[in-house]
């Protein structure tokens, strides 16, 4: 099948009109994949230039989104004075390489797949721990996904993964939809009951193809009442809709967008190699489960390539290409289809490194675009005009094209292409409004101009500002007022003094890295308290809409958790600024320390006036830390 | 039908207010402008005016529908109390009841439910969220209230739990921790609402005027949704902590707390209608304990005695007060109790035939709907459940039970799509 995209079918042109330079979208082949996403995306895109992000925003926002945690100001004075051209790259590398990387990605995972839920067969920290190693070790993610599901207690390494089954209470809907919507990008939650009213594309039969691999899996308790995961040999998915009557019996194991399971002939009474009896966990010859395992992760089907790394762009970049993240469908088309085109086969072809792809990510210039809107009379009249001329050829040639007779994945994908087709005409139109206000009508043009960034916002055409997760707000905070340092540094003495076995049976090149994990992870540990508590109280659901209630800014503000950091203790944040008696100097080192960046000159007149006359100047500047870090640019990631 | 997400418009990031907006059907003035801070002072009158409200009470542990709302009295299970003529002509209630019979013509009974369950735990579940407990954690009534009705610049919380006693709490599961229950336990201000003692007064009000500049500074460079949200939350955390009063009842009269009584909960309803009439969208006040195994009768005698005239108070002087016609009221349990009287002279768990009472807001007043046999064994006429309770409440203050609620992309429906409501129950 090719695997080209079909929007190359489009007239490939370099068009000139008067000074706007505008190119049809082709592919680099040549390039490496930052450049080839950048060169797609910013063809795909009608929003003008965006400044560059800064060297100090680039650092808090790439610190956050692979460490979880802001910088120190030693780091952000670090980075800002590091003269290297190439030091953006090599920060992604270092970061990459951390601990800190692994136990981000497994506190993401781990709330992303377990979503909060209690559980209790499976140790958490087990769960966790497996999660910190697979990252820490570059499992491929294809690797990491077969285990879950495959759900097997017979390995010591793997048997932590069942807890994935054991929070859904090993029941198969619950099951079939989740492992529809985290790992296939498909919430099918309606079509247990029949075809979705609200997405045409996914159907009863979808459903129960998924629902067949995991409806023969059960909780098997032993004599002793020792859980783990069994299956049978029979059992048939059947189902009947509620709303058509449609209905099929022995519905045969089926991917989404994926082919069947071909099963292999079982003689009757041959089915399992371990028969089931009392007290005896049935085994079957053939596990439909392994079988999900096994096909659902090897390219099978695109769509657990395409969830992926839609979820891997969305981390990165505050939304999917595709969002919602758990609806691909034609009708939900990505904001930019050749960019997920490209990312799902780069990320096959890399073994599913999931390094390789947040690497490649942020590396991009359009991960490092400022925060900043662009300026609307940059916009490009020209390329508003050719957009909608164009775009509407194709779209008419796209409409006029034959479906695809008898192949499925071809309708589905021509489909996709009208409808994201049609968004970027109506980006056209959206701009062209504008265009027109703001030539006659001010307040119109205000109102145009918010559509449009609107628009944008929901396709990730500028940069989104990303609340902190409740983990990282918490670290945050930790972070900015000296706690983390000074933690870290008390371990690290210990370690050295101690010297544990672990260090000296490494290797003298591999003792570093064993200290910095070691120091990593009994410093987060010291601080499960405290994330416990921004948990509690910023825990939203996975995936939810940005939330900020009252009950947040009193805790925040009164419950005496930030209070605390704030008490001047020797090193941290309030004591170092207490030392300081030029009010530049304090700006400088708050506001590196909080936001990794030099104060402007509106902030240190704001902080010099703030300090002028205080005699009580150690709870001045406690007053101060505290109002920058409820503060906008603290709570979000931008 | 296709996905509303992907219908094309440009209005589709602001989803969540017009949302919000287009739910609550009765609250149009909900769906005012694009931002929660920029309400003008009329329209926020106006919205007071309006303000849908629930109030519910939670009598814990299974009141006895025959000793309250569906009296039997002279048949073989009556029990030993006589039923009462009421301020409704053809409704009678149990002599438990005098306050809250002159009350009757504010109220209506829904008197033919069958839950199909008699345990404490699955109870309070179906009769909070209007689902049955299974798998995921579903929001409570109060959850879902306040992400409905709460208007946008409110200053207190949405959802609050006036606890005496009963072991209850108000998930909001999906709809995340805004709209959890603010418990008061013992009618005490909210968790955290007083400034650390660290802090003083005028270092507060320095430190919150330097954040909004450092906000306003940070504006001039990204302003969106989320960061006037995250902005509006330490204004309304302000506006809470400098209206700690209206959480303190004492701060009544001496002749409200005199008409209210001063038992615990008399000082409770005091302080939901104190809560109700800053707006508050949704209170439940707590009555414990309606457990009776052993001496229902002596039990419900005092207990019912003790709810009796604090309640009454309540519903008459949200009439008198102009609240009732936006403020819907529900008396509820985890379940009735059983007819056969066991050998203890207690009632056991029942949830096979057994009542609510509710008024106020749409609901219409005076009516009775459904009706259980003349033994009180099982429900003759218009069996309900939860579920259409749940319905019914929420559409009598005006929201569509019909809508979903869109979180994070999935979408939730607010009730059970399978049921609906009570329609001759909703004037």
């Amino acid at each position: 099948m090719a695997r080209v995209s079909i929007f190359l079918a489009v007239p490939l042109a370099l068009f000139v009109i008067g000074n706007a330079c505008v190119r049809a979208a082709e592919p680099n082949e040549t390039g490496t994949l930052h450049e080839q996403i950048d060169h797609l995306f910013e063809a795909d895109t009608l929003v003008p230039p965006i400044t560059p992000a800064d060297d100090a925003e680039f650092l808090r926002r790439a610190m956050l989104d692979l460490h979880g945690i802001i910088p120190t100001a030693d780091e952000a004075r670090a980075f800002l004075s590091d003269p290297s051209p190439t030091k953006r790259s090599e920060l992604i590398d270092r970061l990459l390489e951390s601990p800190r990387y692994a136990r981000h990605f497994a506190t993401t995972f781990d709330v992303l797949w377990l979503e909060r839920k209690q559980e209790k067969n499976i140790k958490s920290q087990d769960w966790y721990d497996y999660l910190y190693h697979s990252f820490h070790n570059g499992k491929p993610y294809d690797q990491l996904v077969r285990e879950i599901l495959a759900g097997d207690d017979t390995q010591e390494a793997t048997r932590p993964t069942l807890k994935f089954y054991y929070a859904r209470t090993v029941e198969p809907h619950a099951l079939t939809r989740d492992i529809g919507r985290l790992f296939f990008g498909m919430d099918m939650q309606c079509n247990q009951c029949h075809d979705s009213p609200i997405v045409e594309d996914y159907k009863i039969g979808d459903y129960y193809g998924l629902y067949a691999f995991v409806s023969r899996t059960f909780l098997f308790q032993d004599k002793k009442k020792v859980p783990s995961l069994g299956e049978k040999a029979e059992g048939e998915a059947n189902f009947k809709s509620v709303f058509t009557g449609e209905s099929a019996d022995k519905v045969v194991p089926k991917l989404p967008r994926g082919p069947a399971l071909v099963e292999p002939a079982v003689l009757k009474g041959e089915e399992y190699a371990v028969k089931p009896a009392k007290d005896v966990k049935p085994i079957p010859k053939f596990s439909r489960r392994a079988a999900l395992a096994e096909r659902g992760v090897d390219g099978s089907t695109e769509m657990f390539d395409r969830n992926a790394v839609n979820r891997l762009w969305a981390h990165l970049m505050g939304r999917g290409l595709v969002h919602p993240l758990e609806l691909h469908h034609p009708d939900n088309p990505p904001s930019h289809p050749e960019v997920l085109d490209l990312l799902a086969r780069e990320f096959r072809e890399n073994g599913c490194d999931v390094r390789y792809m947040l690497r490649e990510i942020a590396l991009t210039r359009t991960y490092a675009r400022a925060c900043e809107l662009p300026n609307p009379q940059s916009l490009n009249a020209a390329a508003i005009a050719l957009r909608s001329e164009v775009g509407q050829r194709d779209l008419d040639a796209l409409e006029k094209q034959a479906p695809a007779a008898n192949d499925e994945h071809e309708t589905r994908r021509q489909k996709t292409l009208i409808k994201a087709k049609r968004k970027s005409l109506e980006e056209a139109q959206l701009a062209a409004d504008y265009l027109h206000a703001a030539k006659t009508d001010a307040k119109q043009a205000d109102i145009k101009w918010e559509l449009l960034v609107r628009f944008w916002e929901d396709r990730g055409d500028v940069v989104l500002l990303k609340p902190l997760s409740p983990e990282s707000f918490a670290l945050s905070v930790l972070q900015a007022t000296g706690a983390v340092d000074s933690a870290q540094e008390k371990i690290r003495v210990s370690f050295q003094s101690k010297k544990p076995k672990e260090w000296t049976a490494a290797e003298p090149a591999d003792r570093p890295r064993v200290e910095a994990m070691f120091v990593e992870k009994l410093t987060y540990t010291q601080f499960n308290s405290s994330l416990q508590q921004f948990i509690g109280m910023y825990g939203d659901a996975p995936g939810a809409d940005f939330g900020a209630n009252l009950n947040q800014a009193l805790f925040f503000g009164n419950a005496g958790v930030v209070e605390g950091l704030l008490k001047p203790v020797p090193g941290n944040l309030t004591d170092r600024l207490s030392k300081l008696s030029d009010p530049q100097a304090v700006a400088d080192e708050l506001y590196l320390s909080l936001f990794a960046r030099r104060p402007t000159k509106k902030d240190e007149s704001a902080v010099a006036e703030f300090l002028k006359d205080r005699q009580d100047r150690a709870a001045a500047i406690q007053e101060l830390t505290w109002s920058l870090m409820s503060s906008n640019e603290f709570r979000f990631n931008h | 039908m296709k996905c509303d997400y992907a219908c094309g418009t440009a209005e589709h990031g602001t989803s969540r207010r017009q949302f919000l907006g287009g739910l609550a059907t009765g609250v149009g003035a909900l769906t005012l402008g694009g931002s929660d801070s920029w309400i003008p002072v009329a329209a926020a009158e106006q919205l007071k005016q309006s303000q849908k409200r629930i109030l519910t009470f939670f009598l814990h542990g299974g009141v006895s529908q025959l000793e309250s709302w569906d009296p039997k009295p002279n048949t073989i299970w009556g029990g030993p109390f006589r039923s009462i003529a009421t301020s409704v002509p053809d409704i009678r209630i149990s002599e438990l009841l005098p306050f809250t019979a002159q009350q009757m013509h504010h109220l209506a009974l829904v008197r033919g439910i069958n839950t199909k369950n008699s345990g404490h735990g699955p109870g309070q579940i179906q009769m909070t969220t209007g689902r049955n407990p299974m798998g995921a954690e579903q929001p409570h009534l109060g959850a879902v209230a306040a992400k409905a009705l709460t208007p946008p610049s409110f200053s207190l919380p949405g959802h609050i739990l006036i606890k005496g006693g009963g072991n209850s709490g108000g998930p909001a599961a999906y709809l995340g921790p805004r709209f959890a229950a603010v418990t008061l336990e013992d009618g005490k201000a909210p968790q955290h609402s007083q400034l650390p003692e660290t802090v003083s007064g005028e270092a507060e009000t320095r430190r919150q005027e330097f954040r909004r500049s450092a906000n306003d500074r940070f504006a001039g460079r990204r302003r969106t949704a989320d960061t006037d949200a995250y902005t509006l939350s330490f204004d309304q955390a302000r506006d809470l902590m400098a209206r700690r009063d209206v959480f303190d009842a004492s701060k009544e009269p001496a002749r409200e707390q005199e008409r209210y009584g001063q038992s615990e909960f008399g000082q409770h309803c005091l302080l939901a209608r104190r809560l109700l009439e800053e707006g508050v969208p949704f209170v439940q006040v707590n009555h414990s304990n309606y457990d009776t195994h052993y001496e229902n009768f002596d039990y419900h005698l005092e207990q019912l005695g003790e709810f009796d005239r604090p309640f009454a108070t309540l519903v008459n002087d949200l009439h008198e007060r102009g609240l009732l016609a936006d403020t819907l009221i529900v008396v509820m349990s985890e379940m009735g109790r059983t007819p056969r009287i066991n050998p203890r002279y207690g009632r056991d768990h029942w949830g096979t035939a057994w009542s609510v009472c509710l008024g106020g807001a749409k609901v219409a007043r005076g009516a009775v709907v459904g009706k259980t046999s003349s033994d009180g064994m099982s429900v003759v006429d218009r069996e309900v459940d939860h579920g259409h309770l749940f319905h019914t409440y929420l559409q009598a203050v005006g929201v569509d039970t019909k809508q979903e609620f869109v979180i994070g992309g999935r979408k939730f429906p607010i009730a059970d799509p399978a049921k609906g409501p009570i329609a001759e129950l909703l004037a």
